[in-house]
């Protein structure tokens, strides 16, 4: 009756990729921890080390229990792989899609366009202050336009922009305290 | 069921009033865009610190020369913008039904991808191998150059560099999965992996300049 | 295609919506639970499970574990505290490394410091408020199904709990000589087996000592390898868990349910979901530098001129001020990541049992948000002493006093909630009205450690030990048990022994006061933070009956947890069984079908709200509290067959939730 159940319904499958993924995980880990002692271990033939092998790799198959029987009862490859004439998932909220192939590529253009005047700057060697100035500048220009036109903030709800630009721009701007600290250790450092 | 369904009708006046998509988004679009907030920290973090680290240091070595290294770098800056316009064409053929044309407009933006980390890695091995930068220590000769210089520079831009290549990593496997099962993606789908790819993107605009740009070789040694 | 099948998404914002059970000519067509039941195998639904309740009671249940193993390292402390050098034949049983003789060893002292505050600030003050109760009664609150992302929820929890084995990982790696001398745990983690019980530079990890590995100390090599990776794993996971949170508050409220009727506690977890979503990454960042510095040999925070052993490291050029920035920026908003929703929750339960509506809600939600806010504004004051710039720390200074505009706000309309109310003193009330004394006892103090001139002197010592304790720790902890003592009827479908409950009060009150009133005085005194023992320090030595008062008073509160230990596990077995809506109470939690919900909460058929969350004492009302799905009465008619009291009340447009998806 929704896709909300469906999707509830999905996820039962979901949740044996998950279990079997983290199976996997446990199982490569014990796995990598055997191979690290053979290639790290120094002696291998000794008793510590013969008991870790042991029993990594033990552990490393009681977890790969669990993903050899589903895979075994789901034939997991044939299924992956299967994408014609399958239910396309219906859309969770209507597809609206702004902007033309012409507009986009007069975004590239201007990101290139900045990136160009950028690399310039470092070609005719402006001072580092004004350079770095400039660079900021043209940076959170190029990010503005990313932002807007290729991630499509600009066609979406205002206050979606009011949302996560805000929170962004503080914690920022707040990073930027550090600095006053990071100019006094120069004049604190002892060894040079 | 439907007989009193009208009972709520005047109380859904607006979007923030419940049972609708305030920023008429769905979960998982809203859930990328709060990840990508949160990964933006996490870089800003590493460029602040970055800065931090620079700023009190007594030098900083500039060893990118103009040619090659820094149209190397300009060159890879291209891969990941191209890369960037193909991934908003996939979208937009998404958005238009085609499969087959969002199929392969994520694979030309997986190519981006991966020529950009191919061009990366060769930065990095020719950065270690041919001038000796280790994360931990500078190279003799560009200590000879800046005799104050901080080996936190390689720290630097091994980490910031190699976080961002890990991100490009994971956004071509990300990509990979939805091309490969496109037929069962939604739009939606498609949408989110252009926002995370686009992400990627935008933090090499500041990693660029950051990095390489205000580490331009001004005297290269042969010159 | 998909167009005509999806749900109308009104057009303009001011136009009503078109509810998508009209628009739908299936609605209705299926059963409510469509294509499929609540899970059935043992480990789908108790252990791999995406349902958020599971998740929830997995989190509370991890917490308690977690608190229990932090308490039991504080008694230690203490122990060695009030009696150094006394042999205590059990610690040489279970610790013959850490406790030679019985005799607790300094480095043991001090890796149990780091333990008991690491464990205390992650995995319990941030995962049982927000990842335990949040979980399970954020989505019931605001009428959903469920998370906005149940697996990513699942994984959250098992991320969190990788955390937590991690960490403990530390304790056996370095405890004991034979795993922490194995091979693995020399080349990879640097080197274990030093008898700690992991590193002890402390929660706070300040490098150098904590980015130098072995050298640096017993138990800085394997032990806090594990401790930051610990850390690390732990921001992931919060990070996770915040999206998903703020997702689900904004996307999946149920109809009639706007921001200003959601109960405080949803705002509660909505505004500690982003302080995390904002503060984790920060931690994020710093604990892969850290890494790097312990095991790529990079030297972000270790600076140059380092000797040890003789011998000058080669480690130049970095800060470790650079850790303390990240750290604290991450550190201040953990704060109020811990005593957030102790704060949301006390609201919601002092107005429920003084059967009064929360005086000034829009105020205590600007003030949970100033507070949220100014969080983020304040780290500085945690590092006065670390030699800043005087202008930066007077900007501190000021910030953090000005969070006392906010927390004081909350107080008095606490008070205001409380003021000429008819008391029901439950235990969950109980506890309530301590979270605000303790609150108030612990934030008084912080108004003095605000001030740089002040901090200065007492900085590092029992003040600020007592105020943080008090403040967050043990604030939030009784934010936690009114949350339980509260919760419990529905979550277990029992009652908890309200005797017992009281029994279990009232040490625990008088103890922690006990515990931390003299910690002051100690303080002022300049008794130090983190020193294993006082013994050569004669100035201190007029102190010795307060240190023993203190382990008396944390002993007998450690002692009162076991009673709510017992309380809970006995309760879930052999409580009276609970109604519908024991407490009386009027939000979304209480209107569920059956108790504990049943697996989408409500039965298929989300509520439909019509007025805020504290309706009670409403003049001319039947009862003295009204539901949030209590139609008003024009629009009674409509809502036919909404009885009063009965649990399906409000329940009604099939499914209505317009974004839940008719297609």
């Amino acid at each position: 009756m929704s896709t909300r159940f469906g999707s509830l319904g999905n996820l039962m499958k979901k949740q044996d990729l998950i279990l079997n993924a983290v199976c996997l995980l446990f199982a490569t880990g014990f796995v990598v921890m055997a191979l690290s002692n053979v290639r790290w271990a120094g002696n291998f033939f000794s008793i510590d080390s013969l008991f870790f092998t042991l029993v990594s790799l033990l552990l490393a198959g009681i977890f790969m229990v669990i993903p050899l029987l589903w895979a075994h009862e789901n034939g997991v490859l044939k299924n992956l792989f299967a994408a014609e004439g399958d239910d396309v998932p219906a859309e969770p909220v209507p597809v609206h899609f702004a902007g033309t192939t012409k507009l986009f590529l007069a975004i590239l253009g201007l990101l290139l366009v900045l990136t160009v005047v950028e690399v310039l700057l470092a070609y005719i060697q402006v001072p580092l202050v004004l350079m770095l100035t400039i660079l900021v500048g043209l940076s959170l220009i190029k990010a503005a336009l990313i932002l807007a036109y290729f991630m499509h903030l600009r066609y979406e709800r205002m206050s979606l922009v009011y949302t996560l630009i805000p929170m962004l721009v503080i914690c920022i701007c707040l990073l930027f305290i550090f600095f006053p600290d990071g100019f006094r250790q120069l004049g604190l450092r002892v060894y040079r | 069921m439907s007989t009193h369904a009208h009972a709520a009708e005047p109380l859904v006046a607006d979007d923030w009033s419940g049972g609708t998509f305030p920023y008429h988004i769905g979960h998982r679009k809203l859930g990328m865009w709060l990840f990508i907030v949160s990964d933006a920290l996490t870089f800003s973090a590493l460029l602040i610190g970055y800065s931090y680290v620079r700023v009190s240091s007594d030098a900083w070595p500039a060893p990118f020369a103009f040619y090659p290294s820094i149209i190397f770098s300009t060159v890879m800056t291209l891969c990941l913008l191209a890369s960037s316009f193909t991934m908003v064409m996939a979208v937009s053929a998404s958005a238009r039904r085609d499969r087959r044309r969002a199929r392969r407009w994520i694979g030309a933006t997986m190519l981006g991808g991966l020529t950009f980390l191919a061009l990366h890695i060769y930065e990095w091995l020719h950065l270690i191998n041919d001038y000796g930068l280790k994360p931990f220590s500078l190279p003799a000769e560009w200590l000879a150059r800046w005799p104050q210089a901080s080996p936190l520079f390689g720290a630097t831009f091994f980490a910031i560099t190699g976080l961002h290549m890990f991100h490009v990593l994971t956004g071509v496997i990300y990509l990979g999965y939805i091309a490969l099962r496109i037929r069962r993606k939604t739009h939606e789908d498609v949408e989110i992996s252009g926002l995370y790819w686009h992400f990627v993107d935008l933090v090499w605009m500041f990693v660029f300049p950051m990095i390489y740009l205000l580490s331009v070789d001004f005297h290269p040694p042969g010159h | 295609m998909e167009e005509a099948t999806t749900p109308i998404e009104p057009s303009a914002a001011t136009a009503p919506q078109v509810v998508a059970a009209e628009a739908d000519p299936h609605a209705g067509a299926h059963p409510p639970h469509g294509h499929h039941g609540p899970p059935t195998g043992f480990i789908r639904k108790y252990i791999f499970s995406i349902d958020h309740k599971v998740i929830g009671i997995q989190y509370l249940l991890l917490a308690i574990f977690a608190a229990f193993v932090g308490m039991f390292m504080s008694v230690l402390m203490r122990l060695n505290l009030t009696w150094p050098g006394r042999k205590w034949t059990i610690l040489e049983t279970i610790f013959p490394l850490g406790a030679p003789g019985g005799v607790m060893t300094p480095e043991f002292y001090l890796s149990l410091v780091t333990m008991h505050g690491t464990i205390m600030v992650f995995f319990v003050l941030t995962t049982a408020p927000q990842g335990g109760f949040g979980n399970y009664f954020l989505p019931i609150q605001v009428g959903a199904e469920d998370m906005a992302f149940p697996v990513l929820n699942m994984l959250s929890f098992w991320v969190t709990l990788v955390g937590l084995v991690v960490l403990i990982a530390a304790i056996f790696v370095e405890g004991s000589t034979i795993i922490g001398n194995t091979d693995f745990v020399n080349n990879f983690l640097g080197g274990g087996g030093t008898g700690t019980l992991g590193p002890i530079g402390g929660w706070t990890g300040y490098p150098p000592l904590s980015a130098l590995g072995k050298i640096a100390g017993p138990g800085q090599g394997a032990g806090a390898t594990l401790w930051i990776t610990s850390i690390a794993i732990f921001c992931v996971a919060s990070l996770l868990g915040a999206l998903n949170f703020i997702t689900t508050l904004l996307n999946m409220r149920t109809r009639g349910m706007t921001l200003m009727r959601m109960p405080l506690t949803c705002w509660s977890w909505f505004t500690t979901a982003i302080l995390a979503l904002l503060a984790f990454p920060v931690l994020l960042a710093a604990g892969v530098l850290l890494l790097l510095d312990r095991h790529a040999g990079t030297s972000f925070f270790i600076p140059g001129g380092l000797v040890f052993s003789d011998a000058v490291l080669a480690n130049k050029g970095g800060s470790p001020i650079l850790w303390q920035h990240l750290f604290w920026f991450f550190g201040h908003p953990e704060v109020y990541i811990a005593i957030l929703p102790g704060m949301g929750a006390t609201s919601h339960i002092l107005s429920t049992f003084a059967r009064k509506p929360v005086f000034g809600y829009r105020a205590m939600v600007f003030a949970m948000f100033a507070i949220g806010l100014l969080g983020f504004f304040v780290w500085g004051h945690h590092m006065f002493i670390s030699g800043m710039d005087p202008r930066t720390s007077i900007a501190f200074s000021v910030l953090t006093l000005s969070i006392g505009v906010p927390s004081a706000i909350k107080t008095f309309n606490w008070l205001g909630t409380l003021w000429g109310a008819k008391i029901r003193f439950t235990s969950p009330m109980m506890f309530a009205i301590g979270f605000v004394s303790l609150f108030v006892a612990g934030g008084i103090t912080g108004l003095v450690l605000g001030q740089t001139s002040l901090d200065l002197f007492i900085h590092d010592g029992y003040f600020v030990l007592a105020h943080f304790h008090l403040v967050m720790g043990v604030a939030a902890i009784f934010g936690m048990f009114a949350g339980v003592y509260f919760w419990f009827p529905k979550m277990f479908g029992r009652m908890m022994s309200e005797r017992l409950g009281q029994l279990h009060f009232w040490p625990t009150f008088i103890g922690v006061y006990g515990i931390f009133v003299p910690m002051h005085i100690m303080g002022i005194v300049g008794m130090p933070r983190r020193y294993a023992s006082f013994q050569e320090y004669d100035f201190l030595r007029p102190l010795d009956p307060l240190v023993l008062l203190v382990t008396v008073a944390a002993i007998v509160t450690a002692a009162a947890q076991f009673i709510f230990l017992f309380n809970f596990i006995w309760s879930i077995f052999k409580g009276e069984r609970a109604s519908g809506n024991p407490w009386e109470a009027t939000t979304l939690e209480w209107v569920t079908p059956t108790t504990p919900p049943p697996h989408d909460n409500f039965g298929g058929h989300l509520p439909t709200v019509y007025r805020g969350p504290y309706e009670f004492a409403v003049p001319d009302a039947p009862e003295d509290y009204i539901l949030q799905t209590t139609p008003d009465a024009g629009e009674e008619n409509v809502a036919a067959g909404a009885g009063h009291a009965t649990a399906g009340q409000g329940v009604q447009g099939s499914s209505g939730n317009g974004h839940n998806g008719q297609h």
